[in-house]
This record gives C-alpha cells, sequence and structure tokens, in this order.
C-alpha cells in the first residue's frame, strides 16, 4: 500500500502548464521507496482509486494568478459541489469522489507553480524551470519528512 | 404545456455527457408538430491543416492530440497509414501489440460511455433531478456500478500505459510497427486482471440486458430505430475485425435487411467509394457512399454496426452474447439505442481476445519493428475506433513531409444517423408540445448512444456545452435552454 502519493498534471504541448506534469515525471524517475507518484493529463475519477490507498496526497499543477512565494503546500479539503462533466475534476472533486466510492480520503494538499507561457510548445520558460526546481526541494523535503526517505 | 400559437425559444445548453461542443435545434412545421432536429457541432480545430509540412513520422504522435480519450484509434491509424508509406509489412508480434493495445481502447472508452456517461440516464430515471444525473448522482445511488466502471477503466488504461509508457497520447505505435515489445512480466500483470474486468463486464451485461427487459422498452423503438447502412471492418473470416491487417477481411457495407452493398473493399479505395457533404449549420461532415447520394448512401459505424456487419465474434462468450443480441433486435438490429448493449458485448470480446493474444508466445517477442523510407507518396489507413471506422489519408512528398491530410472520422460518420435520431425522439416526445426536462434530455440520449467525439469528429477540443432551440415555422426562435 502507498502511503504517500504525488500527482502532477498539466498539458506539456501548453508550455508551463505541463510544469505539474514534468515535477511529478522527475519524481517518479528517482523510484522513491513508499512514494506514488503519477503525472497525468487531467484529473479522472479512476485517480479516486488511488488516492483512497494513500495516507497522505499532493496535486501539483501550474497556476495563472498569484501563487504564495515562497512555494508551499497548501492544505485541502473535499467538498468541491459536482461537475456537470466527470473528464476533468479538481482536486477537491477527487477527494469527494474517494470519499464516496471508497469511504476513505488522505489528507490533501495542492502546491501550485507560478506559470507564464501557456502558448502551444514543449518544456519551460526559465521562470517555470526555476519554479520547478524550487517545488522538486520542497516536496523531496517533504517527502523526507512524511515519509522518512533520504 | 405552451400552446402552438405564443412563440417561444427554447435551449438546452450543454449537451452533457458527450466529447465536444453541441447545440440542437428542434424545427416545428405549420401544424406545430416537430419537421427536423438537427446535432450542430460548434466547434473546430483544423487539425488537417496544420498536419502540413510535417514529417509523416509524426503523425502518429500530433494526430493522437486529436483526442484525450481515444488517442490509441489515431495512434493506430496513423501507424498504419505509416506502414504503407514505408511499403512494409510489419512484424507479426507488432501487430499482435497494436491488436492488444486497440482492444484495451474499446475497452476503456466503452467503459466511460456505459458507465459514467449513459448509465446515470438508466440507473437514475429520465425523470431525475438533472444535477444528479451524472456520475456524482451515480455514485450515490449505485456506487458499486460507479466503481466497477472506474475500476473496468483502469484495466484497459493499464494496459495502455503497460504497452505505451502513459495511458494518453503515448507515441509507441509508430510506421514499421511498434516502439518497444512486452516484456513477460508486462504480459503477466495484464493477465492478472482480466479476471476482475470480466466480471465488470458481466455484471454490466446482466444489469442492462434486466434494464432493457423491464424499463427500457420504449427507447428501442424511439431512439434511432430506422433502416440504414452499416459499414465497418470484418475478419477474413467475417468475423469480428477492429483493426485490419493479416487478418482483414476488408470493409463491409450491409444493408438492414442483410444484403451486402460492398464486401472485401479496400481503405485504398474509399475515397472513390465514399463522399463528404457539408451542411452550412455544422463543422461535421456528412459522409456516405457515392453511388447511393447523400440519403440513401448515409450509413452507421460503430460497436453496433460491426456486430451487424460481422458472422461470429469468434470467441465463446461474446458470441453467446452476440446472438442473444439477434434475438432481441433481428440479425441486423437498426435499434440505435442498442448501441450501449453492443459497446458492452464489444467489451466482453475485447478481453476473450486480450486473453488469447495473451496466451500466444509471440506477443514477448522482441522484434518489433521494420524500417525503410519512403516508398509511397499516398496512402490510407484504416482502424476501428470506439465509435467506429477511422481512416486517416496521407499525401507525403520524396522526402516524407506531409502535403496534404484527409480525416474521416467515425462520428463523422454517424452524423446523418444522429440527426435522424434525434428527429424520431423530438417527434414522439414532443408531439404535444411537451418541453420538459425529461424530454430534453431523451434528446440528449439520442445523441449519446452513438458515444460522439466531437473533438476527434471536429478534431477540436472540447468542453461539452448543449444549447436547444425550438424553432418555429416561420424560423422564429421560440425557445431554447442551455445547460452547464
Amino acid at each position: 500500500m502507498s502511503q504517500h502519493l504525488v500527482i502532477g498534471y498539466g498539458n506539456t504541448l501548453r508550455g508551463d502548464d505541463g510544469v505539474g506534469w514534468h515535477i511529478a515525471a522527475a519524481l517518479e524517475a528517482l523510484a522513491l521507496p513508499q512514494l506514488d507518484v503519477t503525472a497525468v493529463h487531467q484529473l479522472t475519477p479512476e485517480l479516486a482509486a488511488r488516492m483512497a490507498n494513500a495516507d497522505q496526497v499532493v496535486f501539483v499543477d501550474a497556476h495563472h494568478g498569484t501563487v504564495r512565494q515562497p512555494l508551499a503546500l497548501e492544505p485541502l479539503q473535499a467538498g468541491a459541489p459536482p461537475p456537470p462533466f466527470s473528464h476533468q475534476l479538481s482536486p477537491q472533486a477527487l477527494l469527494q469522489l474517494s470519499q464516496q466510492l471508497y469511504g476513505r480520503q488522505p489528507q490533501a494538499w495542492q502546491l501550485l507553480i507560478p506559470a507564464q507561457a501557456w502558448a502551444y510548445r514543449h518544456g519551460l520558460s526559465a521562470g517555470a524551470t526555476a519554479a520547478m526546481d524550487e517545488a522538486m526541494a520542497l516536496l523531496l523535503a517533504w517527502i523526507r519528512r512524511e515519509a522518512g526517505h533520504a | 404545456m405552451h400552446p402552438e400559437s405564443t412563440p417561444r425559444r427554447i435551449t438546452i445548453d450543454p449537451v452533457t455527457r458527450i466529447e465536444g461542443h453541441a447545440k440542437i435545434t428542434i424545427q416545428l412545421d405549420g401544424s406545430g408538430a416537430v419537421a427536423t432536429a438537427r446535432f450542430h457541432v460548434t466547434e473546430y480545430r483544423g487539425f488537417e491543416r496544420f498536419c502540413e509540412g510535417r514529417p509523416f513520422t509524426e503523425m502518429a504522435a500530433i494526430t493522437a492530440r486529436i483526442c484525450g480519450i481515444c488517442p490509441v484509434s489515431h495512434l493506430l491509424a496513423a501507424a498504419k497509414t505509416g506502414d504503407k508509406i514505408l511499403g512494409v509489412a510489419i512484424p507479426p508480434a507488432a501487430e499482435h501489440l497494436r491488436r492488444l493495445m486497440n482492444l484495451a481502447q474499446l475497452t476503456q472508452s466503452h467503459a466511460l460511455s456505459f458507465f459514467h456517461l449513459s448509465s446515470p440516464d438508466f440507473l437514475l430515471g429520465w425523470n431525475s433531478d438533472p444535477t444528479q444525473r451524472n456520475l456524482f448522482g451515480l455514485i450515490a445511488a449505485n456506487p458499486d456500478l460507479a466503481r466497477a466502471g472506474i475500476r473496468l477503466r483502469q484495466f484497459g488504461q493499464g494496459v495502455i500505459e503497460a504497452l505505451g509508457g502513459r495511458k494518453i497520447h503515448a507515441a509507441w505505435a509508430v510506421p514499421g510497427g511498434v516502439r518497444s515489445p512486452l516484456s513477460p512480466a508486462l504480459r503477466d500483470q495484464i493477465r492478472a486482471g482480466l479476471p476482475e474486468a470480466f466480471t465488470i463486464a458481466e455484471r454490466g451485461l446482466s444489469l442492462f440486458k434486466q434494464l432493457l427487459d423491464t424499463q427500457l422498452q420504449e427507447e428501442l423503438e424511439v431512439f434511432g430505430n430506422f433502416p440504414s447502412l452499416f459499414l465497418g471492418l470484418v475478419g477474413k473470416d467475417g468475423s469480428w475485425e477492429h483493426y485490419g491487417g493479416r487478418r482483414s477481411g476488408g470493409i463491409r457495407v450491409m444493408a438492414s435487411d442483410g444484403s451486402l452493398v460492398a464486401d472485401g473493399l479496400q481503405e485504398d479505395d474509399v475515397e472513390q467509394f465514399l463522399a463528404e457533404a457539408v451542411e452550412p449549420w455544422s463543422y461535421l461532415k456528412f459522409p456516405y457512399i457515392q453511388a447511393l447520394g447523400p440519403q440513401a448512401g448515409s450509413y452507421r459505424v460503430g460497436p453496433l454496426a460491426r456486430l451487424n456487419l460481422c458472422d461470429c465474434i469468434g470467441s465463446e462468450r461474446a458470441d453467446q452474447e452476440l446472438q442473444e443480441l439477434r434475438q432481441r433486435g433481428g440479425r441486423v438490429v437498426t435499434a440505435s439505442f442498442l448501441y450501449h448493449l453492443a459497446r458492452l458485448i464489444e467489451i466482453l470480446a475485447c478481453l476473450e481476445q486480450m486473453e488469447q493474444l495473451l496466451d500466444d508466445p509471440l506477443i514477448t517477442a522482441t522484434h518489433v519493428r521494420a524500417r525503410a523510407g519512403v516508398n509511397c507518396h499516398e496512402a490510407m489507413g484504416v482502424s476501428e475506433a470506439p465509435r467506429g471506422t477511422l481512416f486517416h489519408h496521407y499525401w507525403v512528398d520524396a522526402n516524407g513531409l506531409i502535403a496534404k491530410v484527409n480525416l474521416i472520422i467515425a462520428t463523422g460518420q454517424n452524423n446523418s444517423a444522429m440527426n435522424r435520431t434525434i428527429t424520431q425522439i423530438a417527434r414522439h416526445y414532443l408531439a404535444d408540445g411537451n418541453l420538459s426536462e425529461a424530454m430534453l434530455n431523451r434528446v440528449e440520449a439520442g445523441i449519446r448512444c452513438f458515444d460522439p467525439c466531437l473533438s476527434c469528429s471536429t478534431h477540436a477540443a472540447g468542453q461539452m456545452p448543449l444549447l436547444v432551440q425550438l424553432i418555429g415555422p416561420d424560423g422564429t426562435l421560440l425557445e431554447e435552454r442551455r445547460r452547464g
């Protein structure tokens, strides 16, 4: 059973929008024990099953507006209203789904990464790349603290 | 109730639980009865245009981006078209692996359509609260079924991820074969998921057949039940086929009376066989069989078409279900509502065929790619997507750069059928001027029988709004509703 889960999401064809995806992919490459990581295009209902196996989850996403500086994990609560469609959910809706379907939800945070370049392109802007480095350090510290990984 | 003499306008926006943007208009005649209903696709992206100038080897990766629901379909059609540009026969193991991925794709897409998009209508009812008639409402009413749908979709996506390295947009099928073989460990991992997937598929079938026998009988008659042609791939022996390749018996076209309009048609001949009509009120084209014209030549594709066209499926449990389907709807089933049942039968067929493929030692063979340069300058590839037959047609220059592209998408081929379906539903339920939410949902549900992917069919990104308009005989917008 995975106790800690990181879900990074975004569209890697839209520049900085994919920063969450890239962070998750980089974490996944580290193959840390007891850490479940997934990089996805968008949040879909199937993730609720994976979340139900976790004690703690962090959602990593690009953000267009003002982002807390320095970067920080912000607590999330379930309870977003049900969306009319089910292909693209919010983290809050996924938490609600996990609770409704599996009777449990992990403690959750979101990590929002400041993003500026949203045009059709691969790769990250210099600003998002720097923010990615900061986010990786923050997540690794969280993992070390919570899961006792080196 | 609204008197016929009082002009009204109805708009429903969005049309929910489909993939893409759409609008429905219902046109009344002078007596206030429904003259026609139109399904307008209001989004446009132009993938065909911006592929021009790209190397044909990139087409699989580019066209897979058309859709997040059925990227594998475009991946395979593009790779098959690329095979023909190279002029190679791909290694047998590569064909096995592509088949395996397509079966997984059909499974996960059909699971989404049935368990999450359409079952809220069947289980919660046409008259239920529209704010609850969605996945979350389904979870509240039947959490076991919602979990089952999630598990089946997870299984299909897991197979795609195991093969391609990621669930969505895995650029793994390439001209000449596939990028990587399947390891014995991953084969065993996929195989281990099959028993649960079979259980879920059979549970879905049992549930839906029970609903058909008890409370969904009117829908069989009203939701797009009309004679038409059906088009799709069949195997060499006339069996159910989803990929083509070495097992292909070509394209078959069958009329509702079971007579064959065409059989053994090769995809290279499709351009002469089909034509595409356009209408000013929709971005979605209307393909038809050229020799028969736009009306008589319109046809249906997809799960129901594939089951109508085949002589058998070729696996035990799915063949039993096929026989039951034909007992229920005739040798050629014309009730579009039974697309839902056809999807469930195809899930079972997919799981059985996956089992067969995984038992074949060839599935883990390591020679999976043939290499060559550009040997043909024009090629057409075909595969069966969840929603029906998908054609990719490329023209390339001597360097393999794309000069022209034409994509004939499954949802477009069902366009005429979708319009006939909503007209039939509107005539049945609007005849007394009843414009209730439940009636409008039935009109939407008529579209959902076909599980259309508007993002694919107009090559557009979609969020899924639906607008329904009621238009009087003089063209006045009488009433409109929008949802979302």
